[in-house]
């Protein structure tokens, strides 16, 4: 059985499941002793802390260097702050237990954290849980398992893995790590991809499975998920995927900040695809040139409310921050077909991915889409570099009601004497079929375009890439998407509108080859994807790529053409390509 | 008492790591040490505090120390968030 999480380090690690539990803190039993006791166990609770802490740090900072040790040592100061323990002291003066007072106040750091703006600030909203529940069961005497002696080769799954868990385990006897909380800032995932161990986060359901210490587990931290009881088949085909990916790791490093070279040494703007600020902040870290996709709906999904404009203006601003000198392409909000926002109350299609989607959607409620295109040109008021595009154009008219809306929109900003960048450029998505047929029109209208090819996909083929019944059908390497993509991309080059592509086929080793030959010269793919095209591009010149290319669009089929590729590809780089 | 209006200049903020420096420097002085900022007192002996304030470059604070030990807890806290102790 597969569960979809997201990938939070890539690699794939197959191996035997050892689940990690956190420790139980319940404290209602606990009497109290009256305060100089009380005081008197806090006090040796916390030297015994600090002596733990300090035995711990010492072993990160020789298995993983001194930032890991550093958020330990972080714990020592929190919990010797005067005025934190004064808090407690006041507590327990009011008889509350060690445990209670020690409970009741970390929280309330807890949640005033939670509650910051600032996102590097809310993460530490983790290590003040950690030092709590370290110092708990310190207090209540219980024991925490012992991740030092845990056996060679387990795949660790647990509800979350603490800084102070993930410190005491032996990250090279763990295969890999598979949590069902936690996004890709926490420490957990960037302590993972430091070490070059998969890792799959935001599993939901993953701790109800039905599962015991020992079983057979598959994690996949490129694709983000992970097998339970997966068959013979899928470990044979997961074990080779696993020794190309080992073979591949140590080559590229040597990409992981390099410009995106060509092989004529023609610098190539490789974007970075992301869905909130942490991919931001990584693809700053992996060097992308610019963000090629923000999608948006990440702001609106898992909430009560609709985002406000203050709150979109801010979001946008801070990823438009981390890339001052180069474009930051944002995607107006795209629900419907596989998203579907509860509170915005959208009533169930028969058909969805034909339905009220993409700017159909934002052109249907108006009000959201306004607020949204005030948002991006306030946000784009400082640097300029943010540009909004449209997902599933089908018509001129969708392009021109928005640039209405948007003329509206910047002149109410102008009115109220707000910032914003008014000469903020409006592009569109070309991922429908009746996009690639009116590239021509739509230039007049557009000041860019980018190619989804996800979407191209599966609309040119007719197939629902998420219906497990037809999805093999929704193959990129279909004769019929390929030409759809040669003559998208030869149409836009012939109007001069700037061209990218935003599709994870942009990552695709068989594909880029292609698409260089179709004369792409702008491309996003996600962060963990960024180092290994950057390898793939420095492969190949254009006359050689456009050779290959012409003569890929003879063939008749998709099998035939990834035959064909798979052996051209390997034969180029000279290494095995899956 | 003594205060000071200043800027922050450390680079990247004051996160834990320069939230930790700051607490560390000032514990031993005798005196109180405010960090003023948009309405708000920031207890600068405490890193929970420190850190909640979220301080970014550019920032600008007012400093109040009080207590006999007031003219080097200012000094230091001005050197602070001169950034020159970020990396120490």
């Amino acid at each position: 059985m597969r569960l979809k999480g997201a990938p939070a380090s890539p690699g794939v690690g197959i191996g035997r499941v050892l689940i990690y539990r956190e420790p139980d803190l319940n404290f209602g039993h606990v009497v109290y002793l009256g305060l100089e006791k009380e005081k008197k166990r806090l006090k040796a609770a916390i030297a015994r802390f600090k002596e733990e802490i300090a035995v711990l740090a010492a072993i990160a900072e020789k298995k993983s260097g001194p930032s890991q040790a550093a958020i330990l040592t972080g714990q020592v100061a929190m919990i010797s702050d005067p005025f934190m323990l004064s808090q407690i002291e006041e507590l327990l003066a009011k008889g509350q237990v060690a445990e209670a007072a020690v409970a009741e106040v970390a929280q309330g750091y807890e949640d005033m954290f939670n509650g910051l703006d600032d996102e590097k600030t809310r993460q530490r909203a983790t290590d003040i849980e950690d030092m709590k529940r370290r110092l708990l069961s310190i207090l209540l005497g219980v024991e925490r398992l012992e991740l030092s002696t845990i056996s060679d080769g387990v795949i660790v799954v647990a509800l979350d893995l603490p800084a102070s868990a993930l410190t005491s385990l032996p990250m090279e006897r763990v295969r890999a790590l598979a949590t069902e909380r936690g996004g890709l800032t926490s420490h957990g995932s960037i302590m993972a991809r430091a070490l070059g161990v998969p890792a799959v986060t935001g599993l939901v359901g993953l701790m109800g499975q039905a599962y015991e210490d020992g079983d057979l587990i598959v994690v996949d931290g490129s694709g983000g998920e992970i097998i339970i009881e997966p068959t013979a088949e899928e470990v044979e085909d997961y074990e080779r995927r696993r020794s190309v990916w080992k073979a591949d790791q140590a080559s590229l490093k040597f990409f992981l900040k390099k410009p995106a070279l060509d092989a004529d040494g023609v610098k190539r703007v490789l974007g970075a695809n992301i869905g909130g600020l942490a991919d931001a902040r990584q693809a700053q870290e992996f060097g992308a040139d610019g963000v090629g996709l923000f999608r948006t709906e990440f702001l609106f999904l898992d909430r009560a409310s609709l985002p406000t404009e203050e709150e979109q203006t801010r979001v946008y601003a801070e990823v438009a921050g981390l890339f001052p000198d180069q474009e930051v392409i944002i995607r107006t909000l795209d629900i419907g077909g596989d998203k579907r926002i509860p509170s915005l109350g959208v009533t169930k299609e028969e058909n969805p991915y034909l339905g009220l989607r993409g700017i159909r959607f934002c052109l249907a409620r108006q009000d959201i889409f306004k607020s949204q295109l005030r948002a991006l040109a306030r946000a784009g008021a400082q640097r300029g570099n943010i540009k909004i595009m449209l997902p599933l154009v089908i018509s001129v008219e969708e392009v021109t009601l928005t640039q209405k809306l948007l003329a509206e929109a910047l002149a109410e900003l102008s009115a109220e004497g707000l910032a914003h960048d008014a000469r903020v450029k409006l592009g569109v998505m070309l991922e429908t079929p009746a996009a690639a047929l009116i590239v021509d029109l739509l230039a007049k209208v557009s000041d860019f375009f980018s190619v989804g090819s996800n979407d191209l996909t599966q609309y040119t083929l007719v197939a629902d890439r998420g219906n497990p019944q037809v999805s093999h059908l929704c193959d990129p390497f279909h004769p019929a998407v390929l030409r759809n993509l040669n003559i998208v991309i030869a149409e836009a080059k012939k109007t001069q509108t700037p061209l990218g592509l935003c599709g994870e086929i942009g990552g695709d080793p068989w594909m880029l080859p292609l698409l260089l030959g179709f004369g792409l010269e702008k491309f996003s793919v996600s962060a963990p994807s960024l180092a290994a095209v950057r390898r793939e591009m420095i492969s190949w010149s254009v006359a050689e790529a456009r050779e290959l290319t012409e003569e890929v669009l003879t063939f008749t089929t998709a099998a035939r053409v990834k035959a064909f590729l798979k052996e051209a590809v390997a034969t180029k780089t000279k290494r095995t390509i899956r | 008492m003594l205060n000071a209006n200043l800027t922050v200049l450390n680079e990247t903020g004051v996160h834990m790591r320069p939230a930790q420096i700051l607490v560390t420097k000032l514990a031993p002085l005798n005196c109180q040490v405010t960090i003023k900022r948009l309405d708000k007192d920031i207890n600068a002996k405490s890193i929970m505090m420190v850190m909640a304030a979220a301080l970014k470059k550019g920032h600008e604070v007012e400093v109040v120390c009080q207590g006999p030990d007031e003219a080097a807890a200012l000094n230091l806290v001005t050197e602070f968030f001169q950034g020159v102790m970020d990396d120490a």
